[in-house]
């Protein structure tokens, strides 16, 4: 889609398949990273607190692009998924596991509890496949209250302690945002790397027209199924991160509520693009946040309004703005972005 | 006598006001301000609720700053984040909420209190919740507070009262519907099973699980009717207290209900649209009920009168109001206890579990939390009943049963 800036030629398969390109994309890339390091200092600890939300949303949210923006498979239980991560990495880490190798059980937990349910894809599709992944949600919560509360919690929830270096724990929101940030830009690293990878490819293939994908040499049961795999795994490390982060994890966390939120920010943002999770996670949470704001102020200002109109009135809001991504630019931002980039580099002929 | 003069009368009515302009500038000036910081829900599911809960806790603020600060020099500035009910909302305002370094924290649920659990201690913020205890929050040498204890000493207060007013020689049977959906639903089943076992008086001899809001429950209800049971316990909201009523109307059964204060007899008579439904149910609950001009209803009526409170009494708004006097007490404690110089969350908690808190209006009666756990255990249960077709009262302060956390 993209087109490069005139006069930029890749001479060396490195330089072909390098994600970043020319001296300004490094620049850019420079800037805004040292942004998001300098932004605690910058913006305070209202900043902090909204960023880590959206590190650990942006996590899940890349998950399930892979799963449903790249492999076409819709996946309404990824909240569920993250709740299996949490949950595991909150079993393990009570019991002394180290952390980072608790945020891995999370992941690989939810890795396996994704699969058994991205199995189903193997033999139903769409609507299907989205009705299959709502029981995930539901035997997630099931499991988790009824296993015994020494287990998991059951109802009263998990404790998790803190991430602990030495004698040094990691509870300081600030701490945690760079903490977030690190994981977050490894694993936005593995994603860049699984869809331009061999992988990658059969999951756009299987989205596209998974006949035509097994008649060209692709195993789709097996494309289909690592798909759930990939974004189960990254559910499951968004799971163990959010559960390092709040440290008193319940079921109630992880509800349908919040895995369609996730869809939204697939739509928001743009299907079949790892950039695009990113740019739904920031425009959903932001506009979250103008909900946050705005609803006390309509309050203050309209007290003879009842909260349920309130209520009523944000949610219809958030509605109407998600409806008009979808009838507007149902692509999401991402394409738009892409549109108005490939328009200003053959700017004044675009033809 | 020396007359006073026209000159002597107007250098004294300048000095008397500006004695009295300057003199209050230099009050105001004065008063030591301290933050106090609640969490709402303007825009997420319990925001129909919002209005009369934060609408009574900022009312006793407002009370609290002109007749009892403005006398100890201090001055509340009181501010409201709305979470939406929502943890991960919580969480990301928690940051906001530490730098702010509030002497507490007003929770409006379980859903922005348990994730602070642990920060709490850290940051040194005590949180004082507004319903009773859920599950996770009852801790021993905790950081959270609540003005009553949890659901299912209401419930077993009300089947002490019950077991005594009915003479009853063996257990009485009762059933309860809930949802696993949601954990505190789980925890009130778990909390009345704990209390028929310790106290034998009770039998719970079946448990409906179903969604948080069930279209129709005449199935299950059929099979639980089998088992005989004289009561059914919904402590969880007004659509299943609905679906209960609506269900034993199509089996044409009369078994009373016996309600929480957020899901009570008038909102469930309202929903049904037809009081009589609810002939012979109770509503048990420690938050005082609308019988009669009582000590509660006068502190409301002035709070309305002076204060701009402007909703309705109702379980709701007085639970806002015992929230905000809680608080407010718990402060006026620490005061006392460390003066105002310093103050701050530490000396807070410090003092809530050190310290007699006084002056509740009726609400709740003096009290006192040792460490052991975050309520009271000296509290109450006032019971209502619906009585040919009417709202009225059938006990009032039983004393709360002894309840074990289980």
């Amino acid at each position: 889609m993209a087109t490069l800036p005139s006069g930029v030629f890749a001479e060396t398969y490195a330089v072909d398949r390098a994600l970043i390109r020319t001296g300004k994309q490094w620049r850019a890339l420079s800037i805004f990273l040292a942004f998001l390091l300098v932004g605690p200092f910058l913006f305070g600890s209202h900043f902090v607190g909204i960023a880590n939300g959206m590190l650990i949303t942006a996590v899940a949210a890349m998950g399930l692009q892979i799963t449903l923006g790249y492999a076409g498979q819709i996946n309404l239980g990824q909240a569920a998924l993250m709740g299996m991560g949490a949950f595991a990495t909150a079993f393990v880490a009570e019991r002394g596991v180290p952390f980072l190798l608790a945020i891995l059980t999370g992941g690989l937990a939810a890795a396996a509890f994704g699969v058994v349910f991205g199995l189903s894809a193997v033999r139903v599709k769409g609507f299907y496949l989205a009705l299959t992944t709502i029981a995930a949600q539901f035997v997630f919560n099931f499991v988790i209250i009824s296993l015994p509360t020494s287990w998991f919690g059951g109802s009263g929830g998990l404790r998790i302690p803190p991430i602990q270096v030495g004698s040094y724990r990691l509870i300081d929101e600030t701490a945690l945002y760079y903490f977030n940030f690190a994981v977050a830009l490894v694993m936005f690293h593995g994603a860049i790397g699984i869809v331009r990878s061999r992988f990658g490819r059969a999951f756009i293939a299987v989205r596209d027209d998974d006949v035509v994908a097994s008649m060209i040499g692709i195993d789709v049961a097996v494309a289909k199924s690592a798909a759930f795999l990939v974004g189960a795994f990254y559910a499951g490390i968004a799971g163990a991160l959010w559960a390092y982060y709040i440290r008193y994890i319940s079921v109630d966390q992880f509800t349908l509520f919040n895995s369609i939120w996730l869809i939204a920010i697939i739509i928001v943002g743009g299907s079949g693009s790892i950039v695009g999770a990113l740019i739904g996670v920031v425009v959903i949470r932001g506009m979250q946040e103008v909900i946050t704001f705005l609803g006390p102020q309509v309050m203050a200002v309209f007290p003879q309004l009842g909260g349920g109109i309130v209520f009523a009135g944000m949610n219809i809001f958030l509605g109407i703005v998600i409806a008009i991504f979808i009838i507007k630019e149902p692509k999401g931002l991402m394409y738009r972005w892409e549109v108005l980039k490939q328009r200003w580099r053959t700017w004044p002929f675009p033809y | 006598m020396t007359q006073l003069t026209r000159r002597d009368f107007a250098k004294a009515a300048i000095a008397v006001g500006s004695a009295a302009t300057f003199g209050q500038r230099a009050t105001a000036a004065d008063l030591q301000k301290l933050s106090v910081i609640g969490f709402a829900d303007y825009t997420g599911p319990y925001a129909i609720i919002a209005k009369d809960t934060v609408g009574g806790r900022e009312a006793v603020m407002r009370w609290w700053n002109a007749e009892v600060g403005n006398g100890l020099g201090v001055e509340l500035e009181f501010r409201n984040f709305d979470t939406h009910s929502d943890p991960a909302t919580a969480a990301s305002l928690w940051p906001s909420v530490a730098a702010a370094k509030p002497l507490l924290l007003l929770s409006f649920g379980a859903s922005d209190a348990v994730p602070l659990h642990d920060r709490l201690p850290d940051a040194g913020i005590p949180l004082f919740f507004s319903g009773a205890v859920p599950y996770p929050l009852w801790q021993p040498n905790g950081w959270e507070f609540a003005p009553r204890a949890s659901y299912a000493h209401d419930v077993g207060t009300f089947f002490d009262w019950m077991y005594a007013k009915k003479k009853a020689t063996a257990p009485i049977k009762v059933a309860m519907v809930s949802s696993q959906a949601v954990p505190l639903y789980v925890d009130m089943v778990k909390g009345v099973e704990a209390y028929a076992k310790a106290s034998g008086k009770i039998s719970l001899v079946s448990t409906i699980w179903d969604t948080p809001q069930p279209t129709d429950l005449t199935t299950q209800m059929k099979e639980t009717i089998k088992a005989n049971p004289e009561f059914f316990i919904v402590q969880t909201n007004v659509a299943q207290g609905v679906a209960v009523v609506r269900a034993l109307q199509a089996l044409g059964k009369d078994i009373p209900l016996v309600l929480e204060s957020h899901c009570g007899l008038d909102p469930t008579a309202k929903a049904l649209g037809d009081p009589s439904a609810l002939e012979g149910c109770y509503e048990a609950h420690p938050l005082p009920m609308p019988f009669g001009q009582t000590e509660p209803k006068k502190f409301y009526d002035m709070l309305v009168s002076k204060y701009d409170l402007r909703v309705d009494f109702q379980a709701m708004v007085a639970n806002g109001i015992l929230h905000g006097l809680f608080a407010t007490r718990a402060i006026e404690a620490a005061i006392r206890k460390y003066s105002t110089t310093g103050l701050n969350g530490v000396k807070i908690r410090e003092a809530v579990t050190s310290e007699t808190l006084k002056g509740f209006y009726g609400f709740v009666p003096d009290m006192r939390i040792d460490g052991n756990q975050p309520f009271p255990l000296n509290g109450a249960v006032n019971v209502a009943i619906y009585e040919d077709g009417k709202y009225v009262e059938a006990a009032s302060q039983v004393p709360l049963t002894k309840l074990a956390k289980w």
